[in-house]
C-alpha cells in the first residue's frame, strides 16, 4: 500500500467520522434464561416486536419469535456456542432485514444476505425487511405475458406467465432441480432477473448449481440464495423469505424476476423444529398450525404488478419433494392449493427415458394459457388434445386387438409427440423452434419418421432452421402468431428441409 | 385461586393480580453508570428527566465506571439509554465498519472478503 492509498483512505474515513451523526435511541435489554437448540428464553425485552432481530453478548444475532407474557422465545441465527444463561441480549429495534439491490447479481449469500462466495464484500447498504405483506388487489394486473423457460414440455403443455406461481413437484431424483435451473439458463439479463433460493440441500448440490449456472453464463442474473442442509434451522427458514425480499426489491424497480425456491419441503420441515422448540402445539404430522400460512404468506409475494407500480413482476417456481409421489400429503396438497398450477415429474417416467419427465396428464397451468403467445397456443392447442387421446388409446391398445386406421395413426403421432418432448438438460429451445417443430409434428411431417429417429429429425430440423431459415425464425418471434405469411414460411422451410434430408439420405 | 371463582368476583381477582410495579407508582430500579462522580445537582436533574421519561418514580443507584469514558448510561426496568462515549464510539466503530466494506467493494471487488 502506498502513501497515495493511505492517504486517499484516511480521508475517506475522516469524512465518514465528521459526517456521523450519533443519535440517542433507547433500546430494550433482556438476560438469557435458557438456550439450546438453536433457540433461547428470554427474559426482559418489554417491546420487543415480532421477528425483531436481537443481538447476544458476542453479536451473534437471533430473532424474537414468540412474545408470551414473561419471557420471549427467540431462534439463534448462529452459532450458540458463546452464549450461555445469564448474559445480556439487546432489541435492534428493526425487523429482520436483509441486503438488497442490483449489487446481489452475481453473488451467493446465506440466509442474511452475507456474501458467502469469493467476490468480496456486497456494494450495497439497501436494506429491507425479509417479511412483508404481499401486494394488496390494486396494485397489481392480470397475468399476460409469457415466461419462456426453453424447455418444449413446458412452453407448450404448461406455459408459464410472468407473475404466475407454479410448483414443480415429484419425487427425489426426478429432475425437479434441473428443470428450475433450465427455466433460469434460459432467461437473460436485460429481460428476467433470477433468483435460486436453496433450502436444506447438500452443499455440494449448490456447488453444482453455481458452477452449473456459471458456465452457462447465467450467474450474471441470478442470486443465489443457500441455506445448507448444515444451517441452523433458523436460517432455512429465513432463506425463502431473504430470497423474496432481494426479488421483490427487483420487481418494484420494475423488472421480471424469476424466483426458485428449492425446496418448501425441507422448509416445512426446519419451521416444524423451529416451532416444536418453541413449544407451540403440534397438529398434522407434528407441523405447527400455521404451516399453510407459511407457504401462502410467502409465494403470495410473487404476482405482477400495475403499471402504476412499476410493471414488474415476480414468478415463482416453488418445488416440492413428494414421497414415494404421494401428492395427497400434507405439506404437496398445501403448496398445490396456493400455486397457479403444477408440473408433475413422475420417476417412471424418468427411468423410462422420457426426460424431462412431465406426467402432461396431472400438471396443468391455471392462468399461464392468458400468457401463451399466438403462435404457441396455436400449435400447442392440437398436442394437448392428440396427447390425452393417445393416453386413451395407448391404454387400449396394449390388448393387442385389431386396430382401425385411425386409431392406430393417432398412437402413432402420439408416440412421436413423446419422443418430441423430450429434451437434454441445458438446453433451451427458442420459442421460434419450438413452434416450428410442433408445427412440422402437427402437419403430419413427422410421421413417416420411425419414433426413435424423431429426436434427430428434430434436432436436424431446428439446426436447419437456425442455419438457413433465420427470416421464419424471425417472423415468428416478431409476429408471435401463427399467421398466413408465418405458416407459408414454415411450409417453405419444411419442404426444403424434406428435400434436403432425401438427398441426404 | 378459589376454583368456585366466578365472573362476579373478576373485580376481586384483578385486584389480586400481581401487577408491573410502574402500574401501581411503586419505583422501579434502575442504575445510571457515569465515569465521574456527579454533583448533587447534576444528580437531582438526572433522576428528574428520567422519572419524566419513563412516567414513574425511578429508584436510581448510580455507580462510578471510568471505562465508559465520559457521559452517562442508564438501564430503568428493560430499558437501556446509552448515552456514554464508549457507546458512542462503538456506534462509530460500527458504523465506520460497514462503510468501509462498501468503499473497499467499490474501489476492488476482487479484494478478500475480510474487511477490517
Amino acid at each position: 500500500m502506498n502513501d497515495a492509498t493511505r492517504a486517499q483512505i484516511s480521508n475517506a474515513l475522516l469524512e465518514q467520522i465528521s459526517q456521523f451523526r450519533f443519535s440517542l435511541r433507547p433500546y430494550s435489554v433482556g438476560t438469557v434464561i435458557e438456550v439450546g437448540d438453536g433457540i433461547a428464553r428470554i427474559s426482559g425485552l418489554t417491546d420487543v416486536m415480532v421477528s425483531e432481530m436481537i443481538a447476544f453478548e458476542d453479536d451473534t444475532l437471533g430473532m424474537a419469535l414468540n412474545l408470551e407474557a414473561d419471557s420471549v422465545g427467540a431462534v439463534l441465527l448462529g452459532s450458540q456456542r458463546k452464549i450461555v444463561e445469564g448474559s445480556t441480549v439487546r432489541a435492534l429495534g428493526q425487523v429482520m432485514s436483509a441486503p438488497v439491490g442490483d449489487a446481489l447479481l452475481g453473488r451467493v449469500v446465506n440466509a442474511l444476505g452475507q456474501p458467502i462466495d469469493d467476490k468480496g464484500p456486497l456494494r450495497t447498504n439497501r436494506m429491507r425487511p425479509v417479511e412483508r405483506i404481499a401486494p394488496g388487489i390494486v396494485a397489481r394486473r392480470p397475468i399476460s405475458e409469457s415466461l419462456e423457460t426453453g424447455i418444449l414440455a413446458v412452453d407448450a403443455l404448461v406455459p408459464i406467465g410472468r407473475g404466475q406461481r407454479e410448483l414443480i413437484i415429484g419425487d427425489r431424483q426426478t429432475g425437479k432441480t434441473t428443470l428450475a435451473l433450465d427455466a433460469i439458463l434460459n432467461q437473460n439479463k436485460d429481460d428476467v432477473l433470477c433468483v435460486y433460493v436453496a433450502i436444506g440441500q447438500k452443499l455440494s448440490s449448490i456447488a453444482q448449481v453455481v458452477s452449473t449456472l456459471q458456465r452457462h453464463n447465467a450467474l450474471d442474473h441470478t442470486i443465489v440464495v443457500a441455506a445448507e442442509a448444515s444451517a441452523p434451522a433458523a436460517l432455512q427458514y429465513l432463506a425463502p423469505y431473504t430470497g423474496c425480499a432481494m426479488a421483490e426489491e427487483l420487481m418494484e424497480a420494475g423488472r421480471d424476476v424469476l424466483i426458485v425456491y428449492d425446496d418448501l419441503t425441507k422448509h416445512a420441515w426446519a419451521y416444524r423444529q423451529i416451532s416444536l422448540l418453541l413449544r407451540r402445539p403440534p397438529g398434522r404430522e407434528a407441523f405447527p398450525g400455521d404451516i399453510f400460512y407459511l407457504h401462502s404468506r410467502l409465494l403470495e409475494r410473487a404476482g405482477r404488478l400495475s403499471d402504476a407500480f412499476g410493471g414488474g413482476s415476480m414468478t415463482a417456481l416453488p418445488i416440492i419433494e413428494t414421497q414415494m409421489g404421494d401428492l395427497a400429503a400434507y405439506i404437496p396438497t398445501n403448496v398445490i392449493s396456493i400455486t397457479d398450477g403444477q408440473i408433475f415429474l413422475e420417476e417412471e417416467l424418468f427411468h423410462a427415458g422420457q426426460r424431462p419427465a412431465i406426467n402432461a396428464g396431472l400438471s396443468v397451468s391455471r392462468v399461464g394459457g392468458a400468457a401463451q403467445c399466438k403462435a404457441m397456443k396455436a400449435v400447442a392447442g392440437e398436442l394437448r388434445l392428440e396427447m390425452a387421446q393417445f393416453r386413451e388409446m395407448a391404454a387400449f391398445a396394449q390388448f393387442g386387438t385389431e386396430l382401425d386406421r385411425a386409431t392406430q395413426q393417432s398412437l402413432d403421432r402420439g408416440a412421436r409427440i413423446r419422443e418430441l418432448l423430450k429434451q437434454d438438460q441445458h438446453k433451451p429451445l427458442a420459442m421460434a423452434d419450438q413452434v416450428a417443430l410442433l408445427y412440422a409434428v402437427n402437419q403430419g411431417e413427422m410421421d413417416d419418421t420411425p419414433a426413435d429417429k424423431i429426436r434427430l429429425f428434430a434436432e436436424q430440423l431446428t439446426r436447419y432452421m437456425r442455419e438457413s431459415r433465420q427470416g421464419a425464425r424471425n417472423a415468428i418471434s416478431i409476429q408471435r402468431e401463427l399467421t398466413s405469411e408465418v405458416q407459408e414460411l414454415l411450409k417453405q422451410a419444411l419442404a426444403e428441409f424434406r428435400q434436403r434430408s432425401l438427398t441426404l439420405d | 385461586m378459589d376454583p368456585s371463582a366466578r365472573s362476579h368476583d373478576l373485580l376481586d381477582m384483578i385486584s389480586n393480580l400481581p401487577a408491573a410495579p410502574e402500574a401501581h407508582g411503586r419505583p422501579v430500579a434502575g442504575i445510571a453508570r457515569v465515569a465521574v462522580p456527579l454533583r448533587p445537582d447534576e444528580e437531582r436533574a438526572l433522576r428528574q428527566r428520567l422519572e419524566q421519561y419513563f412516567g414513574h418514580p425511578v429508584e436510581l443507584e448510580i455507580e462510578v465506571t471510568p471505562s465508559i469514558i465520559g457521559g452517562v448510561w442508564v438501564r430503568v426496568g428493560d430499558t437501556v439509554i446509552d448515552g456514554s462515549i464508549q457507546g458512542r464510539l462503538e456506534t462509530l466503530r460500527q458504523h465506520l465498519r460497514t462503510q468501509a466494506r462498501i468503499m473497499i467493494a467499490s474501489a476492488a471487488p476482487s479484494m478478500g472478503t475480510d474487511a477490517p
